[in-house]
């Protein structure tokens, strides 16, 4: 398609040459009162593609562009999912790239490829047929096409100040733009629109994205203004420039060494170089470009982060002794000199259930995703019935896994695909969704969104044991190690403690891993471990601790308090303390 | 006034308003906030027009002041074809600066405008409510729609002038020349046509779109990195991107191609007429080579400014005026939700809030 679309670029770019030259012909003829039809069929004919090719070429920009968007998007993907872990995704340096990235084609910062690329075809062949016409002029003299072509030529040059605003990434420019997005967002976005009612706020943003607008508007204008006097000199030029040759045309036409086929060839030629002017890089070009460069830069950043890498051991069956951690440190790659766990040191015995409590920050997911192995640990090591996991094949200890994020993922597709992504028998997707207390919630195949035809929309909640049947499900097909990383957290307390009972009673024989802020979820657990400070603070069973009278009795009485006084219906807004805090 | 029944929000979203009316209340606004600007623009973008379509009469001159032997008419010619080279280069270089000045200036104006509008109504639901989101999503993000809509209304009107002083030109050798136009239309009536069917095989691929759009948001944002990858369906997931993509882009493709073939032939019947033209002018008893270049010369630009008016006309019909009619809604909605409550707060609550029979969804 790029083949054929380049191949009409250049022919739309020497068709008007072509044109002049037929017409200079044909007139040629009909002065000499001679035979036509094969000038005039000729003529007709580039006229005919002159007009035709443009809308197909249209036509076909729509369609490269589409084309080379889901080209982008594709490379974007893949450089995405290919990566075996998660720190080119949550690196704050890529964040920015990425962001922008994923909509450059959404036509928020300009034109989306579709469009932008008959704007680049329209400047190109502009240039292309500026230079053939140039070109024709060689036939009536040498000098003729660098005097006018360059003439043309030096506009772009001498105006090229105000062309392009080149001090757009000052620091200046950056706030004020910053700023005044910042004050737009804030009056049309949803997020803001409740408080600044309530606070008539109204006048204060508008008056303050104003400001930033007006001052960002006078920067722009004040680097890519006109100047006179560049202006008026690409005027003398070209004037001069065109003056010579149309003279020196009508000279050689009075002392009869031009006809007047030729004449009006050059002549056409003359007024068609100044396509040189009007054509060239455009705009679009710049805003085409850009994307392509930021894919190919995250995808060298991304291929760069590459920190997880598979080993070549099967995990079959693991965990069938039990997981531990040794002396576990980690730090995300964006802040080594922070490390959320510092030399944690636990064991895990297969077949039995852990509950994990600490304060936000304290290092519970971290150690959620250290077990999936979307990091791996800064120093320590994590094993699996005696082995590193690092040394295990990536794929084979994954498919031992299975985990429920609080962030879990809500697929646009059908129940069935969401329950089991990777597919299973109707009896397990069936059986999961009963043991997570969501039989009946829909068809198994009903699209879960209501964009889609026949498709439902499922309450937070719902959504909930939705992913919590896809992790049983992965149970039923022999995940041994299940991670629950507040899964539960649109459910009021009971609807949580329900849930977690019915987990706990699907897998039983599997090593369960729960993350949870309510402690009546918590003491259902086999062993409670608080972490503080990267390390495990406390270890043991509920009653354990509690007799223990430790951090987890403060914690524990304190909530327990709290619920006495009555527990909010599922549904409703709940307020969870983090009684660690 | 508040309405015993119930507020303006009850009603279903309405449509929206004319697309003509909405374009002059857009006119008018960009009129109100920028004047002078506005008026010396759009002045300049129709001057601008003029040399470009003078020089079919320049290249006729010139093949008469040789044919003639008339030397004086021969250096007017010349000097009025470089001339108009020169002016046209000139004028839509200031032109295109003074339109963008105008440009940039009233979108700040703009901007201000629908930030204030949106800011402004007492309540939220078009800041919630995923039909008034949607409806509200071109103003929330790309403000530019309107901006443009006054570009694409000066350039129409500047194809407009073209249009007449190249028909004006063609009349004067032979009025049946005019006829050309009529030739012109099939283009018309398939740029009118155009628009609609790729729209529809657009609309109809919707849910494939959204669906590739979900997977790729899914597959490049890390929070639902984290479960994709544990889950092991991270390339599945890119293919199915991919597939849902395809499933959107091809019958899209299939319409374009099919309109933009239905386009070419339209612009070759025009071209059919063209070459009939000249056969008109070049082969008849009043044969004349000077007639023969001004059609050539005429007829080559009436089919490049038909197609350039009737372009920008299908931009402005299916993009730019878009934006001016959710302006307009979007006006119409604030002044209703002011209308309807219009009575002083109380300076301080004296008896207490009562909920009377509220109803709410």
């Amino acid at each position: 398609m790029a083949a054929i679309w380049w191949s009409m670029l250049g022919s739309r770019g020497v068709l008007p040459a072509a044109f002049s030259i037929t017409t200079g012909v044909l007139v040629a003829a009909i002065q000499r009162h001679g035979a036509i039809a094969v000038p005039l069929g000729i003529a007709g004919a580039v006229f005919i593609l002159l007009q035709v090719l443009a809308p197909l070429q249209t036509s076909l920009s729509a369609n490269l562009g589409d084309r080379t968007a889901a080209f982008l998007y594709d490379e974007l993907t893949r450089a995405c999912v290919e990566v075996p872990g998660i720190g080119h995704l949550e690196d704050p340096e890529l964040a920015a790239d990425l962001q922008t990235a994923r909509d450059f084609d959404r036509g928020i910062s300009g034109p989306p490829l579709s469009l932008s690329l008959d704007f680049i075809a329209t400047g190109l062949v502009d240039l292309i047929a500026g230079f053939a016409q140039a070109a024709v002029l060689f036939g009536f003299a040498p000098w003729a096409p660098p005097v006018l072509a360059g003439s043309w030529l030096a506009t772009h040059w001498l105006l090229r100040e105000s062309g392009v605003w080149r001090d757009r990434n000052t620091d200046e420019v950056k706030h004020a733009q910053r700023d005044a997005d910042y004050a737009y967002r804030l009056a049309v976005d949803p997020p803001a629109a409740k408080e600044i009612r309530v606070f008539g706020l109204s006048d204060w943003v508008l008056d303050r994205f104003i400001a930033r607008r007006r001052r960002l508007h006078q920067l722009q204008y004040l680097a890519t203004r006109m100047r006179e006097r560049s202006v008026l000199a690409s005027l003398l030029v070209v004037l001069a420039a065109n003056g010579l040759v149309f003279w020196a045309l009508s000279n050689a036409a009075l002392h009869h060494h031009l006809g007047i086929g030729p004449l009006l060839v050059y002549s056409q030629a003359a007024v068609g170089t100044a396509l040189i002017a009007f054509g060239g890089l455009n705009w679009a070009l710049d805003g085409a470009a850009a994307p392509v460069a930021a894919v190919a830069r995250l995808k060298a950043a991304m291929a760069g982060t590459r920190t997880v890498a598979s080993g070549d051991r099967p995990a079959t069956g693991m965990p069938a002794v039990g997981i531990t951690f040794k002396n576990v440190t980690f730090a995300y790659p964006a802040a080594p000199g922070r490390p959320v766990l510092g030399g944690l040191t636990l064991d895990i015995p297969a077949g039995s259930s852990l509950a994990i409590v600490g304060q936000n920050g304290a290092g519970k997911t971290t150690l959620a995703k250290l077990l999936c192995r979307l990091y791996d640990p800064t120093s320590g090591v994590i094993e699996a019935d005696g082995t590193d996991i690092t040394t295990l094949d990536l794929d084979s200890w994954r498919s031992q896994v299975t985990a429920v994020f609080q962030d879990f993922v809500r697929f646009e597709l059908s129940l069935r695909e969401n329950v089991a992504p990777r597919g299973a028998p109707e009896d397990v997707v069936r059986g999961a969704l009963g043991e997570a207390g969501a039989a009946g919630l829909a068809e198994l195949d009903t699209v879960l969104s209501k964009g889609y035809s026949g498709g439902t929309d499922l309450s937070g909640g719902q959504w909930q044991r939705i992913a919590l049947a896809r992790a049983l499900t992965a149970v039923r097909l022999g995940a041994g190690l299940v991670l629950l990383d507040e899964p539960t957290a649109q459910l009021d307390v009971r609807g949580e403690a329900e849930i977690f009972e019915r987990v706990l009673a699907a897998t039983r024989d599997r090593t369960t891993i729960l993350i949870s802020h309510r402690f009546s979820t918590v003491r259902q657990a086999d062993r409670i471990a608080v972490v503080e400070d990267g390390v495990v603070a406390e270890l043991g069973s509920h009653d354990e601790l509690m007799e223990l009278g430790g951090r987890y009795h403060t914690m524990f009485s304190l909530q327990a308090q709290r619920f006495a006084t009555g527990t909010p219906e599922e549904g409703e807004e709940e307020v969870v303390f983090d009684v660690l805090g | 006034m508040s309405s015993a029944s119930g507020t303006f929000e009850d009603t279903a979203i309405d449509e929206l308003p004319p697309a003509l009316r909405s374009m002059w209340r857009l006119c008018r606004l960009g009129f109100e906030y920028e004047p002078a600007l506005m008026g010396v623009a759009f002045v300049l973008t129709l001057v601008a027009a003029v040399p470009d379509a003078l020089l079919a009469l320049w290249f006729k001159l010139l093949g008469e002041g040789l044919l003639e032997h008339r030397p004086t008419l021969l250096y007017v010619a010349a000097a009025g074809l470089g001339a108009s080279a020169v002016a046209t280069w000139f004028l839509q270089t200031v032109s295109t600066r003074l339109q963008r000045r105008f440009r940039d200036k009233v979108t700040i104006a703009l901007e201000s405008h629908v930030a204030r509008l949106q800011a402004s109504v007492t309540t939220i639901a078009h800041q919630e409510r995923p039909e008034y989101l949607d409806r509200l999503s071109v103003l929330r993000d790309q403000v530019f729609t309107l901006d443009h809509m006054y570009m694409s209304v000066f350039s129409t009107a500047g194809w407009i002038v073209r249009l007449a002083v190249t028909i004006t030109l063609l009349a004067t050798v032979s009025p049946v020349l005019i006829l050309l136009t009529v030739f012109a239309l099939p283009t018309v009536a398939v740029t009118s046509w155009r628009p609609v069917v790729e729209r529809e095989a657009q609309e109809q691929g919707g849910q494939a779109d959204r669906l590739a759009r979900h997977l790729f948001l899914l597959s490049t944002t890390a929070s639902s990195g984290k479960e994709i990858r544990v889950l092991g369906t991270g390339r599945d997931l890119a293919a199915r991107r991919r597939s849902a993509w395809e499933q959107w882009y091809g019958p899209l493709a299939a319409a374009r191609t099919r309109s933009s073939a239905w386009y070419a032939a339209g612009w070759a019947i025009f071209a059919a007429a063209y070459v009939g033209a000249i056969v008109l002018v070049s082969a008849g008893p009043h044969a004349s080579a000077a007639s023969a270049i001004l059609v050539l010369a005429a007829g080559a630009r009436l089919s490049s400014y038909v197609g350039a008016t009737v372009g920008e006309i299908g931009f402005l019909r299916g993009i730019w005026m878009d934006g001016s009619r959710r302006l307009a809604w979007l006006e119409d909605y604030a002044a209703r939700a002011a209308r309807e409550a219009d009575q002083p707060a109380p300076s301080r609550i004296t008896e207490g809030i009562r909920f009377s029979g509220v109803t709410f969804r």
